[in-house]
């Protein structure tokens, strides 16, 4: 053990900060006895691995893998059998997965990730005087029933007849206020749906379907709502071994029957927090997160601080606070 | 040279004693799926009930890790019987799901890291969650709450460890923001 984190404390004392992210890469493969397998490429947005490839895999080694990426990842580490049962046949404790991850023999890739990492759609959210503010990624068309007129999906009559998002009826007194509380007053709600109200015009100027209201197992995906892709990683991450497809709104991650579009669950939940390597990590991960399985691989040490988010480990230099490399629980 | 490595070794010895402080496990990991643990909790049959209507357990279950900061029953009871009948509404899912959110972290947060993060940071960090704003864990006396004041929740009991997730019980629901 202590060979290991001396060793690895060279590696990390010989890398500068500011080293490009694939360049960074080369040098990271330190943990654990990886092989570089350059070349090999992930599918993009939309174009996940096989439903039948990724069943297989997760009774496999699946062995860590590091790979660059220029914004969001540097590093994709797939660590071991991460997996959580499938099915109450295997479910298995938390002792057994442990057996099983160090078993398996870690091995690292160069893979550049290409488009993964950046999906426009995602709300992506920053802190301000102390609560979390976000652009929602509406879509400009209307709900079902609803006819487009004008600018908006109603006219401005109509559009005003909406119930405000803190409006009684649609709220349920002061515990609403964490649904209503960051939308400004310009959003109205109704029937599972958020309206962007134009305050002059009365004209709807966006919609954004709700997780819980139009977003909800047994509901059809919204038609409008198109701008729905997530990275590849996450369609391995949050839909192994499933033969839907999955689609991210609201925060959160769904599992979609890809030909009657109907959703079948809410397959996780995103924060939306905003990793950059090379930017301070975000405020909020003072506390050691890191998911049981990778522990033994990613504990804290004085070298480096690693944190858990939205699906992704991430490698934070303990003193500046910036992000190192981003990395992938699973291939 | 010699002197030098020896410092690097007695970092590296720190850095064991680092790392084998935040890879133990605390004592009762259970077993079972966290959505079965949480129903086979008596005093979170409430929860675990909303967490069915929010149609959010298999998030719980699934590939994600959480720690989730779950009212226990008697907390739910002590609302304004309006707001229990509107919580339970389906119309209002967009509501309830946005409040458990509020109550739910990313990553898995033991016992153990709560109490280190706890003791190094003057007692009090903050935790971002899936809601609307972050928390703040505060240890007052042989107590942590959650933010500050008279309506801070407390967690109380021991946590379910299951699956990928850390479920602390807290006696009270995390007021809104005014």
């Amino acid at each position: 053990m202590q060979t290991k984190f001396f060793l690895a404390g060279i590696a990390l004392l010989s890398l500068p900060l500011s080293m490009p992210a694939h360049a960074q890469d080369k040098g990271k493969s330190g943990q654990g006895s990886e092989k570089s397998k350059s070349g090999e490429r992930n599918s993009g947005p939309g174009k996940a691995a096989g439903p039948a490839n990724r069943g297989a895999d997760k009774a496999q080694d699946r062995a860590p893998k590091i790979t660059g990426q220029n914004a969001r990842a540097v590093g994709k580490i797939d660590a071991g059998n991460g997996k959580k049962p499938a099915s109450p046949a295997n479910d298995r404790g938390p002792a057994d997965r442990k057996s099983d991850q160090r078993g398996n023999s870690d091995r690292a890739a160069n893979i550049p990730r290409g488009q993964d990492g950046v999906v426009e759609n995602f709300r992506m959210r920053s802190l301000k005087d102390g609560r979390y503010v976000w652009r929602e990624p509406g879509f400009q068309g209307c709900p079902p029933g609803l006819a487009k007129k004008g600018n908006g999906c109603l006219p401005p009559g109509q559009a005003r007849k909406l119930g405000g998002i803190d409006d009684r009826g649609t709220r349920w007194l002061r515990y609403a206020n964490w649904f209503g509380g960051n939308r400004g007053g310009d959003w109205r709600y109704d029937r599972g749906y958020a309206y962007r109200v134009d305050p002059v015009t009365g004209l709807v100027g966006g919609i954004v379907p709700l997780l819980g209201g139009a977003l909800f197992g047994g509901n059809t995906w919204p038609q409008s709502y198109t701008n729905y892709k997530v990275p590849s990683y996450y369609e391995r991450y949050y839909g192994s071994g499933i033969t839907d497809s999955v689609r991210y709104a609201d925060g959160a991650i769904f599992r979609v029957d890809p030909e009657t579009r109907m959703i079948g669950s809410i397959a996780g939940l995103l924060t939306g927090d905003n990793w950059n390597v090379g930017s301070p990590a975000p405020k909020g991960y003072e506390l050691y997160n890191v998911p049981y399985n990778y522990r033994d691989r990613y504990a804290d040490t004085r070298a480096s601080s690693y944190r858990y988010n939205d699906g992704y480990v991430y490698e934070i230099d303990p003193t500046t606070r910036l992000v190192r490399q981003v990395i992938e629980l699973i291939v | 040279m010699v002197v030098a490595l020896a410092a690097m070794l007695g970092a590296c010895q720190d850095n064991d004693q680092q790392a084998a402080d935040n890879t133990g496990v605390d004592a009762s990991v259970d077993s079972k799926m966290v959505t079965t643990a949480i129903g086979d909790a008596a005093d979170l049959s409430i929860s675990a009930k909303l967490i069915g209507t929010a149609q959010l357990g298999t998030a719980l279950d699934g590939e994600g890790s959480y720690t989730v900061f779950l009212p226990v029953d008697d907390a739910w009871k002590s609302l304004e019987t309006a707001e229990r009948q509107a919580i339970e509404s389906a119309e209002n899912r967009p509501q309830l799901i946005s409040v458990l959110r509020q109550h739910i972290a990313p990553g898995y947060v033991l016992e153990s890291d709560l109490e280190k993060g706890l003791s190094e940071k003057d007692g009090s960090v903050t935790l971002t969650t899936m809601g609307a704003m972050p928390i703040t864990l505060q240890r007052d006396g042989q107590t942590i709450t959650l933010g500050q004041g008279k309506e801070a929740p407390r967690i109380v009991g021991a946590p379910i460890v299951a699956g990928n997730d850390v479920v602390y019980r807290i006696d009270r629901l995390i007021p809104p923001p005014e």
